[in-house]
């Protein structure tokens, strides 16, 4: 480190005053009046080397070299201002640099001296002597010029030639030079644009590196905030889609999956993944008739409804609602989407319904007509009944015999007579008939009481028995089938709850549903005939079901839609008056509030099945 | 029955009902008379008093219970059965309290004749005893 004695230096001396090198500047102290000076100018402040060195090193590593330079020469252009006023209030120029560098060596700042100045060529060598910015860098050992000075001598070249000036320094204490030279010259230079460079050549310091990394950190962050948060909302959405009990498939323009909910998995058996990119028809066969409406939807931007269609699934028939959006979007259509509803158990209530309504409808007129059809009835019917009496029963009554013997004919010879003419047969077939229509109009009326008795407890598997048993006794000729050859296979769940229901007319729907597998048996000649009567609690419908199974000839699609209808038969002329399941249908439904369905295909025998709700 | 006949009030406004009830009581010995309405029968019971009556309901003017209710003001001794066409048809309260009035409601058609007999004959047998 070396010490430039300033040339100017004054040596005046006190007895009251001492003097003192505090950090290499000489300073007078005045123990009088406790004040300081330097240069006979009051010294209120000092710094000390060691502490700007230690700030000024750890600012380097922070910031560089070059971005501290650059710092300190903008600062260094913060006081140009302020020394421009203690210049110019001198004559010349040389004179107010030489003024002022007394007070800024006093400040500690070295010696600042003008050695040149050429106005026609715009150019100043400025000098400083003991600078501090040179000796600190020495000490720390990085030079990286003085930038404060730089900036100083800048911002006074700018003063001098009233244009944009910079500093360039030639000469470092800090490199050992003897001084700290500077030229200046005008420039278009400027500390933001060269800060700017700095940035440009990816110099980045430690500083930069943390507010980058900061910057990272912070818009990693959001990003992953926004990430998580459309994370969340896919999330919810494809819930909402996955939670949707319809099939819900989107399609691109070629009919490419684009979107598989979690119905449209279980239906096909077809996972999401699988599905993605493949035509829809490929996937999903059952839609490929579809197509074209898809396209068509595609084409017009029209909504398209298909209602009820029927399909066949594992034998089963199915209904289901096809609808076909068009995704519609600002640039245009991006594809469909398609839903698939599974309408079945609507379409087959809609269908129990108006058989309801239709029962219902009959019972109405039912009550209406029986009053007008049993009298005349009754007019028949007992008529024929007195005739049969005085005709073949209770020939012998005393008017018969008076009438006979007025007649002058014996009433042995009437009756042989009406025996040859087959006349009791004759009044039979009337009887045999009225009492046909009698219960045609019973059984219709039934349709019309809603039944509202008490309905006691009962337990089905003793019923079903007592049913069974009733069954084969009833052994008709003239339908020509034998109960007893029927094999019967019991399945009854243990300890089946007793269920409320009128004991008579449930039995009646068992005996009629037996009676009628039996004659369906029985006229197709199945071999090896046979009834499962099967029973169980269905807990969480709060149901007991039971179901009677035959082996028989089964119905086609047809009669089974038909089967619980008013009048429909499939009996001869004369053997069913059609009303029996319809009937058993309306005590279960209506009566009871359970449900009747039946199960068939051709060939393979029926199966009618019955629930009744557990509690009223 | 041998020594002493019954008597029947048949009262219907169908004909052939009417005759066929007429027909059957008289072949059982019977003896029987008829009326088509309430009023008619009320009449008839001013001039006889047979041991029973069989009451239709729906009557051309007063109904079958009226009659029954007018016939018993005068707390005359005879047996009542009805016999109704109509399904919904249930014995009034009051007339079921009634002695003479039989429980036992026949719906047409009586397709067993012989029934309504043997009820004719067992409820004017309680009458009796009472």
């Amino acid at each position: 480190m070396k010490y430039m004695e300033p040339e100017h230096y004054g040596h005046t001396m006190n007895k009251k005053i001492f003097r003192k090198k505090i950090d290499r500047v000489d300073i007078k102290w005045n123990v009088e009046t406790g004040c300081c000076t330097y240069n006979d100018a009051p010294v209120v402040t000092m710094w000390l080397l060691s502490t700007y060195k230690g700030l000024m090193e750890s600012m380097r590593q922070m910031v560089g070299k070059k971005r501290l330079h650059l710092a300190l020469q903008k600062e260094g252009r913060e006081s140009v201002e302020d020394d421009w006023r203690i210049i110019a209030q001198y004559e010349t120029l040389d004179e107010g640099v030489r003024r002022h560098a007394d007070l800024a060596a006093l400040g500690g700042w070295g010696r600042n001296e003008l050695v040149k100045i050429d106005y026609q060529k715009q150019a100043i060598i400025f000098r400083n002597y003991n600078s501090v910015e040179g000796r600190y860098q020495e000490d720390i050992g990085g030079c990286y010029g003085s930038g404060l000075m730089a900036g100083k001598f800048a911002g006074w070249g700018e003063k001098i030639f009233h244009v944009p000036c910079w500093a360039r320094q030639t000469q470092y204490i800090a490199h050992g030079d003897v001084y700290d030279e500077f030229h200046v010259f005008p420039s278009s230079k400027t500390i933001e644009a060269e800060l700017d460079g700095l940035l440009q050549t990816d110099e980045a310091t430690r500083a930069d590196m943390a507010v980058a990394i900061k910057r990272l950190n912070d818009e990693i962050g959001e990003r992953k905030m926004a990430e998580e948060e459309l994370r969340r909302l896919r999330n919810y959405l494809s819930n909402i889609i996955n939670s949707m009990p319809s099939v819900l498939v989107g399609v691109d323009l070629n009919g490419k999956v684009t979107q598989w909910n979690k119905k449209a998995e279980e239906t096909t058996g077809v996972t999401a993944n699988a599905a993605q990119g493949y035509t829809l028809s490929e996937v999903f066969p059952r839609m490929a008739p579809e197509m074209e409406k898809i396209s068509e939807s595609i084409r017009t931007k029209k909504i398209s409804h298909e209602r009820k269609k029927l399909s066949h699934l594992k034998n089963e028939t199915c209904y289901e609602d096809v609808t076909i959006y068009p995704l519609i979007t600002n640039s245009g259509v991006e594809g469909a989407v398609i839903r698939i509803d599974d309408v079945t158990d609507k379409v087959r209530m809609e269908e129990l319904m108006i058989q309801n309504e239709k029962m219902l409808s009959i019972g109405g007129l039912a009550a209406g007509m029986a009053h007008e059809i049993n009298n005349p009835l009754a007019g028949m019917m007992q008529t024929a009944s007195v005739m049969a009496n005085r005709l073949s029963e209770n020939r012998n009554i005393p008017a018969n015999l008076k009438a006979a013997e007025e007649a002058n004919i014996s009433i042995e010879a009437i009756g042989d007579f009406m025996d040859a003419r087959g006349i009791p047969r004759m009044i039979n077939s009337i009887s045999e008939s009225g009492r046909r229509v009698a219960d045609i109009v019973d059984n219709m009326l039934s349709f019309a009481r809603k039944s509202e008795s008490i309905k006691l407890s009962h337990k089905l598997d003793g019923l079903l028995d007592k049913t069974i048993e009733l069954a084969a006794t009833d052994y008709d000729l003239k339908k020509h089938y034998d109960f007893k050859t029927i094999t019967i296979q019991k399945e009854y769940e243990d300890n089946l709850p007793a269920v409320p229901c009128e004991r008579a007319k449930i039995q009646q729907v068992l005996l009629n549903l037996l009676r009628n597998g039996a004659q369906a048996m029985q006229e197709s000649r199945t071999k090896k005939p046979r009834f499962i009567v099967r029973t169980r609690c269905e807990k969480s419908r709060k149901m007991l079901r039971i179901e009677i199974e035959d082996n028989g000839p089964g119905m086609d699609e047809d009669i089974c839609k038909r089967v619980f209808e008013p009048f429909f038969t499939t009996k001869m002329e004369g053997v069913g008056s059609g009303l029996g399941l319809s009937l058993s249908y309306f005590i279960i439904v209506e009566n009871h509030g359970g449900e009747m369905a039946v199960e068939s295909s051709l060939g393979f025998g029926a199966k009618f099945i019955i629930r009744l709700p557990l509690e009223v | 029955m041998s020594e002493s006949r019954k008597s029947v009030l048949i009262v219907d406004d169908e004909a052939s009902i009417r005759q066929s009830f007429t027909d059957y009581f008289e072949d059982r010995l019977w003896r029987t008379s008829w009326a088509e309405s309430g009023e008619q029968a009320l009449e008839i019971l001013e001039k006889e008093s047979p041991d029973a009556t069989i009451v239709d309901i729906r009557l051309g003017g007063m109904d079958g219970d009226t009659f029954i209710r007018e016939a018993c003001r005068n707390n005359c001794k005879m047996v009542f059965v009805i016999c109704t066409g109509s399904p919904e048809y249930i014995i009034p309260a009051d007339l079921q309290k009634m002695n003479g009035v039989s429980h036992h409601l026949f719906r047409k058609p009586v397709t067993d004749m012989d029934e309504i007999e043997k009820e004719l004959l067992r409820s004017i047998q309680n009458i009796d005893m009472d």
